[in-house]
């Protein structure tokens, strides 16, 4: 599943075994789930 | 040749010259997006066929998809797209533009930074056809509202955003009514008026939408009722196989 770090806003990857969710590059404690930017919705305008 | 059982040509001739002697037109009222005619001459039929070609088969632009970036106001997606689709929208030359071209408008609007609202309007849609643009200016598409709040000593306004991209296509009335030319269409007999044998005097109320100029809605009409006698008649002497 990918997150990204808050603070170093690198790629984090994040296995089903792991202790604590936690930044393995900077150690920061806070992810966030990657979305993409913008999310085009297509209606018919009907 | 099975048409010419239908109608000898010389017979055609003769009833194409008949109609023009027979039929009289005269316009009562002209404004920028309406017309008063009246016909007589003609059959309630013919009028029919007339009002009903003018309303379903006469061509226009109309947006017809919207791609939707952002849009947290109070209209749904596709309240906002149906809005969208019923603004009329003119152009110089509507002939230039086939059914497969495709014209993009975008719009994007904020609230204000304060408590308030703004009204979104028709105006401020952006064509990327400079020919393409609203018939009006001040029809209004949706209302973004922001509000404040103040939560121990701290405010926060939480405001509303659309960003949308509306493509326009060439359509006819016949497939949906965003592509109507015109918002009201009908006749009616003049009852006290002295009329020739065998023909109604009518009254033709023609209002348009201020895509296409009136005259020219009822020019294509009847051109395309032209085009489909026309065709009829070919067909009938060359019938295929």
């Amino acid at each position: 599943m990918g997150y990204y770090c808050l603070r170093c806003k690198r790629i984090v990857e994040l296995k089903t075994d792991y202790q604590s969710i936690r930044c393995p590059y900077c150690g920061y404690r806070a992810l966030k789930k990657e979305r993409p930017s913008v999310i085009v919705k297509k209606v018919k305008a009907i | 040749m099975m048409a010419r059982s239908v109608l000898e040509e010389d017979e055609a001739e003769g009833f194409k010259t008949g109609m023009q002697s027979f039929m009289e037109l005269k316009i009562i009222e002209h404004g920028e997006n309406e017309v008063k005619i009246a016909l007589s001459g003609v059959k309630v039929r013919f009028a029919n066929a007339l009002r009903r070609a003018m309303i379903a088969e006469v061509p226009k632009l109309a947006i017809d998809e919207v791609n939707i970036y952002e849009n947290n106001s109070l209209l749904y997606d596709e309240d906002l797209a149906l809005r969208l689709g019923l603004i009329p929208l003119k152009t110089d030359d509507l002939s230039s533009y086939s059914d497969e071209d495709r014209i993009s408008i975008t719009l994007e609007a904020q609230s204000p930074d304060r408590a308030g609202y703004t009204m979104v309007y028709s105006k401020e849609l952006i064509s990327s056809d400079p020919h393409v643009e609203p018939a009006f200016d001040n029809i209004p598409i949706v209302k973004l509202i922001s509000t404040e709040r103040e939560i121990s000593g701290m405010r926060s306004v939480a405001g509303q955003k659309i960003s949308i991209e509306a493509i326009a296509r060439r359509g006819i009335g016949k497939e949906h009514a965003k592509w109507q030319p015109v918002t009201s269409c009908s006749f009616k007999e003049l009852k006290n008026v002295p009329r020739k044998a065998n023909s109604e005097q009518l009254l033709f109320t023609i209002e348009g939408d201020g895509s296409l100029p009136v005259d020219d809605i009822v020019i294509e009409a009847a051109r395309i009722l032209r085009d489909k006698c026309n065709r009829l008649i070919e067909e009938l002497a060359n019938p295929r196989e």
